[in-house]
């Protein structure tokens, strides 16, 4: 009993896992022993930061022209060479009385890529989830100096749903940004 | 108390605008967030049409000038009636004022008008809502236009010796 005790005790040491505080075995009928178990816990060496990001704001006159299509540049810093993935949390786009549908776009011009997804209120109430893993652009400089290393983020209504006049419907997109 | 009235103030500012977008911290991952905002009207689009500049000959030992009166072209993309306000300044060579009068009228329906005289203030008369547009084409060149413009001077401008007296009216329409 003591032996195996004071083994684990070195071997975890030695690996740097764990170190043994105190370890007594005092000659007697029974003996008894401790040791302290220490986990580092090393802080993730890919730190990523997605930036740039802003509301879109449409304005429909039913009889006149009107925006279907807003682009922004948003920025993905990683502090370390390495694809990443976008996680894309899209609700309906509603007043709470009328839903709209509409398009969000992430392209890359560098990387030749495009993804393109949907928020039909028919046919995904509950809105969708959407996720795009190895995405290559990306920027290990802070705030993208280089506006090649920036993605693209579109949001496009479906003009088919625009008929019906609201004083204002809203969708809260969220993007998650994480070092594959 | 200084920080419980900061804070207040942060509400009310808070509450007067729209929230910025999120943007994403430094971590093992990064998490942002933005709004899609969406605002439908549906107010018809107008437009007015056929003015043109007056220029009133007049001599002294003349009698008054006839009415001028010109047609006009108001033009709305979906059926409907409209507003006119007319913003009509003083008739004057900046040391004689000469009044005159003016009436807009509805060609569909003439017990629709707005008329008002300018002596020595620019207009005051309130908008006059129920005129009929012409949703046919943007000119009026089909349908015949929307509606007449008269102006007549009140009374003889008298003797007095001036070129050239000049007043701007402006028109504005936008639909009911």
């Amino acid at each position: 009993m003591i032996r195996s005790l004071f083994l684990l005790a070195l071997t975890i040491g030695s690996l740097g896992l764990a170190s043994a505080q105190e370890f007594s075995t005092p000659p007697g009928p029974t003996a008894s022993a401790d040791f302290t178990y220490t986990v580092n816990v090393v802080p993730a060496t890919k730190q990523i930061q997605v930036t740039g990001l802003e509301n879109f704001e449409f304005n429909v006159n039913v009889g006149a022209d009107y925006e279907l299509k807003q682009t922004i540049n948003i920025c993905v810093y990683i502090t370390e060479d390495t694809p990443f993935s976008f996680l894309m949390e899209a609700p309906v786009l509603t007043d709470g009385t009328n839903d709209f549908a509409y398009w969000w776009t992430l392209y890359s011009a560098k990387a030749a890529r495009a993804r393109t997804n949907n928020v039909y209120p028919n046919i995904h109430p509950n809105g969708r989830t959407e996720l795009i893993e190895g995405w290559s652009t990306y920027s290990t400089v802070v705030d993208c100096p280089d506006p090649n290393d920036m993605t693209q983020l579109s949001v496009e209504l479906d003009d088919s749903y625009l008929d019906t006049p609201t004083s204002g419907a809203t969708a809260k997109i969220i993007m998650t940004v994480v070092p594959d | 108390m200084k920080r419980i009235l900061l804070l207040f103030a942060s509400i009310l500012l808070i509450g007067g605008t729209a929230l910025a977008a999120t943007q994403g911290e430094l971590g093992p991952s990064s998490q942002g967030d933005f709004d899609v905002n969406l605002v439908i009207t549906n107010s018809a689009n107008i437009k007015i049409s056929g003015l043109e500049n007056y220029h009133i000959d007049y001599k002294v030992t003349d009698d008054i000038p006839a009415p001028e009166t010109m047609d006009i072209c108001v033009y709305m993309d979906q059926p409907g009636t409209y507003t006119v306000n007319i913003d009509a300044a003083v008739l004057t060579d900046t040391v004689t004022n000469y009044p005159y009068t003016y009436t807009y009228t509805d060609n569909a329906n003439s017990a629709i008008f707005k008329t008002e005289t300018i002596s020595d203030a620019a207009s005051t008369a309130p908008p006059v809502s129920g005129f009929t547009s012409s949703n046919v084409d943007e000119d009026c060149t089909t349908g015949g236009t929307s509606a007449t413009f008269e102006l007549e001077l009140d009374g003889e401008p008298g003797t007095a010796t001036t070129q050239t007296a000049m007043a701007a009216i402006t028109l504005t329409v936008e639909p009911d």
